[in-house]
């Protein structure tokens, strides 16, 4: 328990940092931060406006970022003057078309990744192995963006049943399931192949190891047979590290989302984020990369916990390593 | 080397297109005047807010403002033709989807909207503008009654229809009309295109650096506004063509509740309340609005028939063009706008999808400069700029070769086009010995030039670094964002030396005062909305004259003569004119033939806001 | 691991090491490739101007009809919609690329492998503390950080704001993104090279030297420095992948390098929605950017495996 806590204030430690420095990173070289917030070119009493509702804005920093943190913790999202819309209501938006990338891609990698990774340490140094570990090193050595352009080329220009290039749209699901598909499938490919690569790779050592475990040996020597200690007891053996690496990718996953999305489309999270950037819309940034980091630390936080549970050995080990 | 051009284009066109386009952006502003593309769009459009038609009918005597004739050799009238009825009867019902370019800025406000051509399309779902322009291009009542001059056009008497509501219950009346005024009119951007309307100096109201706009009510219906130099009451000036202005943004009425409620932040200033034909459902900034049929709108088609005949539209935003053009073609949206030519050369005789091509009135892509600073404050250099372009190359690059070359911001129809008005042509000898005698003289020049980072905006950005590079000028690229790049103008910022942008549609010369006329020039460091910084004294002259005078044919004349001084001096650098596509799936149908309130005739789409259509009487065949 | 920072992650390949007889065989020939592609690349890019088949003078291609030629003998990779030789552009482009990803790995290198060095021979509170740092570092979504800094700069650059009596005229997009990208890679860095210190400094000779009341710093600088050198030798090759990687992206963004400077990410964001028309001016770029980023992988893998430095996979 004591553990726990003190990872959880490590890690509020690191969110404190994090959405300090983005807020002075908004701050760069910027006249009047009233100005920004309000959208540039607008006349004496929208500025007076958003004066009024923001009244901390020419406070030191720190000031700032206290008030900023308390409005935050508050559930107060802040508002885009630019787009005329509250935070909260932009996430509410934004969100599920950005979540539901970042769920398809895990989905793909991880079809991807169990059976070829499992596979591959079956068969070591077979010709599948080879094969598969050759190519995996090449997807991962792709650029999201050169991922992107492939499956442009490949899939969308040559298929015409995607949207192309940012027509993508935003469609639920439970809505239709084929718009859904329609739309989503794309970009999910486009980050779940890398995802999938290095997944696959990483199971694939994992279980080299485990396969030569003496569990392993024993089941074998038991006589279980071959397909089930594969699949059964040497896959959940690697289970705990593969939810590592998942967690792990979250970062890369945001990253990775925000090409996919500004490739593709829909617009979710990180679309609207590079227009707040562009526009500077300075409260909307703050809000989405607090929400970004909030979401890689509790990944964290949450493998560090599972690890605690598991195995206090392990969790010694990772502290070291 | 055997250079083979590739000739399969598909129908995408290039996006590059886009980037010219997009020069044009939405620019804060009113959203005319733009340069590239906001962040997002790729091509958007400014429009100005105001366009003008002649003006209407009902002034009486203003003058009345046919259609110019072309009397005077050069200028082709603009050719007015009734669009088809549709072979089919009305269909009441349905959902269209649109999409357009980009995303207006800031609240849905009438005051403070930063209305675009897009934008100008979806206002007009739950706002009526108080006058619209009609198939002659004549100023027409649509939620106003009548508009009366008085004898010298210092004084309009404007009357509002009796019997209509806001879609929240208050009623239409005098009073809110001229609360709606005296909000649009005081705001920065339609403040300055108006900046000569009378304001109430005795009694200022509740910011005297900003005076309320002087009102003299009637009765509950009617009022009548004053002209006034820079507002003065005192100096009453002959506008004839005044209430062009009330067909755009600055007529556009909402009601007077909601913004009440909207200062008071208990409205939210997107969920719009006017008296529209359409409801206001839902907003998502950037992506999509939705809008319901208003079941107690106040008109009817001509057999009795409850307008509008839509039940629903969803209004899209796409930026990329090419894009947009795809979404049409898989059925994704049913109509599009664009001022895309890469996109519109391939909808030119194209079976499956009809266009409504609006190319008059339109805006002119060009480069604009900061004509304060050295080196741009020197004609000769200026000139050599313009010289150095290949408009026919630069048409090749950035348009499918699809496009007209421009001379000056006067495009075919507008009050003052000329075909030939002496500018200079593409000459690179003479532009490069008119550099090498500058930076003899002046050590070598650099320019700064700023765009967006799209790569439409590249492209153009890459085609003026190579040919001014070509006469010996070297530019500094800088890629801004927009909203930086707009601030960077307003305020004349040292970084702003030149870039590209779109802007300057409208009938009348007199809608480009404001952009123009050095009183809208400050000097560096103030906000300017005439960005270049142009101060001329013969053009004031010639502006303020143009906008007092009455006689068509005496303005025209004026408005050559701007259009000449224009091409003398080489203020702007001119690339080519903007033409509109409004591209549909065969079932919409009715574009164009909304019915005038009055029964006579149908409200132009695209009055001074290129690519805006009418949805009101647009219905879907079956 | 940012996401930047992340995306290849080639895992523990490393760890198996029972297999050397094989991987010895294997490797090499990926090795060679990327050697090979690297010297091919490097060469091209830094004497450009003096070789006669890439075409000088703006890269452009001279004559009417000169827009959207396809590949062919006279134009390897076709040229653009600007009329420029697709394939001189790519070489240039590689000079900007690769100068500045190796640049920023390098300061990042010397900044988060001091701080490794400090955090993992110190431990104690000096870990801690700078492990909150690293932690913070590796917390940011970098991408979208760096599009962050890069525009804040430029507006930056573009202001009259003096610091100490400093202008900022000289902040360009190339120090810009330099900076940003130096960052960006302290905290991966750091990481790793804390890890191998930390296991280094158990190691009977550091043992050895510190009984012997050899001072810290001789420690540090002679027995511990020598020992991380393959795995910054690593760090080096594969950070610069990423780097490359993460240029890419941030062009995609209109944040990278501008035009007509050429980099691989702005070619490939320039002509992406013409694909369709004239795949080669998108294709090409992109094929030259996974070719580099592949083969700085593959040495950086090879040094991993060779040295057997498990975190330095990144």
């Amino acid at each position: 328990m004591r553990y726990v806590l003190q990872r959880l204030f490590q890690f509020l430690i690191v969110f404190v940092i994090v959405t300090f420095v983005v807020m002075v990173f908004t701050r760069i070289g910027s006249r009047d931060p009233v100005r920004d917030l309000a959208g540039g070119a607008v006349g004496e009493a929208q500025i007076e406006e958003v004066r009024q509702d923001y009244p901390y804005l020419d406070k030191p920093l720190v000031q700032q970022y206290v008030y900023w943190l308390g409005d935050f913790v508050t559930g107060d999202l802040g508002r885009s003057y630019l787009q005329s819309q509250e935070g909260i209501d932009m996430f509410k938006q934004r969100l599920p078309a950005t979540l539901f990338i970042a769920f398809w891609a895990i989905v793909i990698g991880l079809l991807l990744a169990v059976p070829i990774g499992v596979y591959s340490a079956y068969r070591r140094d077979g010709p599948f192995d080879r094969i598969a570990s050759v190519s995996s090193f090449g997807v991962i050595s792709m650029p999201p963006v050169v991922v992107g352009v492939a499956l442009l080329y490949l899939v969308v220009v040559r298929f015409g049943y995607f949207p192309t290039v940012g027509a993508s749209n935003y469609v639920a699901p439970w809505d239709s399931p084929i718009g859904h598909f329609k739309n989503f499938f794309v970009p999910a490919l486009t980050l779940g192949l890398g995802l999938g690569s290095v997944w696959s790779r990483f199971l694939r050592a994992d279980m080299n190891l485990t396969l030569q475990s003496d569990f392993i040996m024993l089941a074998k020597a038991k006589g279980v047979s071959p397909g089930r200690v594969l699949w059964v007891h040497a896959l959940r053996a690697s289970v705990l590290s593969l939810v590592t690496s998942v967690a792990l990718q979250t970062s890369a996953l945001i990253g990775g989302a925000v090409i996919s999305e500004t490739f593709f489309g829909p617009k979710g999270i990180g679309e609207r984020l590079v227009f707040a950037i562009q526009g500077n819309d300075i409260l909307i940034i703050q809000a989405i990369t607090a929400v970004l980091v909030v979401g890689v630390v509790i990944a964290n936080l949450l493998v560090d916990l599972l690890y605690a549970v598991i195995d206090p050995r392990i969790r010694h080990m990772r502290q070291l390593g | 080397m055997h250079v083979r051009p590739t000739t399969h284009r598909r129908r995408a066109g290039r996006y590059i297109a886009a980037a010219l386009v997009s020069f044009s952006l939405v620019a804060a502003a009113c959203g005319d005047k733009k340069d590239d593309e906001a962040v997002e769009s790729d091509d958007t459009e400014p429009e100005v807010e105001e366009t003008t038609p002649p003006d209407d009918g009902a002034t009486e005597d203003t003058a009345d403002v046919t259609t110019p004739e072309s009397d005077t050799t050069e200028a082709p009238a603009p050719v007015v033709t009734e669009p088809p009825e549709s072979e089919f009867d009305p269909v009441i019902g349905g959902r269209l989807v649109v999409a357009g370019e980009a995303e207006a800025a800031n609240p849905w406000t009438p005051a403070n909207v930063q209305c675009d051509s897009y934008c100008q399309m979806r206002v007009r779902a739950f706002y009526d503008p108080l006058f619209t322009v009609n198939d002659e291009l004549e100023v027409a009542p649509y939620l106003a009654e009548s508009i009366t001059a008085n004898e010298d056009s210092t004084a309009f008497t404007i009357k509002v229809r009796e019997g209509i509501t806001f879609h929240d219950g208050t009623p239409l009346d005098a009073d809110a009309v001229m609360d709606n005024i005296n909000r649009s009119f005081r705001s920065l951007l339609i403040g300055a295109a108006v900046k000569d309307v009378a304001r109430n100096l005795a009694d200022p109201g509740p910011d005297p650096d900003n005076p309320q706009i002087l009102f003299e009510k009637v009765d509950d219906f009617t009022f009548t506004l004053f002209t006034g130099f820079n507002g003065d009451p005192e100096q009453p000036i002959p506008w004839p063509t005044f209430p062009i202005y009330l067909n755009g943004q600055a007529g556009l009425i909402a009601s007077p509740t909601w913004l009440a409620a909207v200062d008071a932040g208990t409205a939210q200033p997107t969920d719009a309340v006017g008296t529209g034909p359409f409801l206001f459902q839902s907003y998502a900034p950037g992506d999509r609005l939705i809008v319901t049929k208003n079941p107690d709108y106040w008109r009817t088609d001509e057999n009795g028939n409850q307008l509008p005949y839509l039940d629903e539209i969803e209004f899209r935003v796409i930026v990329d063009s090419q894009v947009r053009a795809q979404a049409l073609e898989s059925g994704d949206v049913d109509m599009i706008a664009t001022s895309d030519n890469n996109v519109i050369v391939d909808y030119v005789d194209n079976p499956d999808f009809p266009m409504v091509l609006q190319a008059q009135f339109a805006e002119t892509n060009y480069w604009l400069l900061h004509l304060t600073i050295p080196p741009l404050d020197n004609r000769d250099v200026r000139c050599a700029l313009q010289q150095a372009i290949d408009k026919v190359d630069y048409i090749d690059v950035a348009n499918s070769g699809y496009g007209e070359p421009a001379n000056a911001p006067f495009s075919p129809g507008q009050e003052g086009y000329l075909a030939d008005n002496g500018g200079p042509e593409y000459d690179p000898e003479a532009a490069t010995a008119a550099i090498d005698a500058y930076e003899a003289a002046n050590g070598p020049i650099t320019i700064n030039y700023s765009t967006t980072p799209t790569a439409s905006n590249l492209t153009r950005a890459q085609f003026i670094a190579d040919a001014w590079g070509a006469i010996g000028v070297d530019i500094s690229i800088n890629q801004i964002e927009q909203s930086t790049l707009i601030n960077n103008a307003l305020f004349g910022d040292p970084l702003f030396g030149a870039f590209g942008w779109r802007n300057h549609a409208g009938f009348f010369v007199d809608q480009q005062y404001f952009w123009w006329h050095s009183s809208a020039a400050t000097d560096d460091g103030g906000l300017a909305l005439n960005f270049g910084r142009l101060k001329d004294p013969e053009l004031d002259a010639l502006l303020e004259a143009a906008r007092s005078e009455a006689d068509v044919d005496v303005r025209r004349g004026i408005a050559e003569d701007i259009n000449r001084r224009f091409a003398d001096q080489c203020y702007i650098i001119v690339s080519d004119f903007t033409q509109w596509g409004v591209i549909h799936d065969p079932a919409v149908q009715n574009i164009g033939r909304t019915p005038l309130p009055d029964g006579d005739g149908f409200a132009r789409d695209g009055a001074g806001f290129p690519g805006q259509v009418w949805l009101t009487a647009v219905f879907l065949a079956e | 691991m940012t996401d930047l920072l992340a995306a290849p992650s080639v895992v523990p390949e490393a760890a198996v090491t029972v297999d050397d007889g094989r991987t010895r065989r294997r490797l090499p020939l990926g090795l060679w490739f990327g050697i090979a592609w690297l010297v091919v690349a490097t060469f091209h890019a830094y004497m450009a101007s003096r070789l006669p088949w890439v075409r000088g003078e703006n890269q452009r291609v001279e004559g009417a009809g000169r827009y959207r030629i396809g590949p062919s003998a006279d134009f390897w990779f076709g040229s653009d919609k600007l009329g420029k030789d697709v394939f001189a552009r790519c070489v240039y482009g590689a000079k900007l690329s690769i100068t500045l990803a190796s640049v920023s790995i390098v300061v990042g290198l010397v900044l988060g492998g001091s701080l490794g060095m400090i955090a993992g021979y110190f431990k104690g509170w000096v870990d801690r503390a700078l492990a909150i740092v690293i932690d913070s570092l590796l917390a940011f979504p970098a991408l979208v950080v760096a599009a962050l800094l890069i525009g804040r700069f430029d507006v930056l650059q573009a202001s009259d704001i003096q610091v100490a009596g400093f202008g900022f005229e000289w902040l360009t997009r190339r120090w810009s993104i330099a900076i940003v990208f130096s960052l960006l890679s302290i905290a991966p860095v750091a990481r790793i090279v804390r890890a191998q210190t930390l296991s280094l400094s158990e190691r009977e000779y550091v043992l050895a030297a510190r009984s012997l009341g050899a001072r810290t710093p001789r420690i540090l600088f002679r027995e511990i420095l020598p020992n991380l050198v393959p795995a910054m030798v690593s760090v080096l090759f594969t950070g610069i992948a990423l780097l490359l990687a993460a240029e890419g992206a941030l062009a995609f963004l209109g944040y990278s390098i501008k035009a007509p400077d050429a980099s691989w990410g702005l070619m490939i964001n320039e002509a992406r929605v013409d694909i369709d028309q004239y795949w080669w001016a998108t294709i090409m770029p992109a094929a030259m950017l996974f070719m580099t980023v592949l083969a700085f992988n593959l040495i950086g893998d090879w040094v991993a495996k060779r040295f057997d430095i498990r975190e330095a996979a990144i």
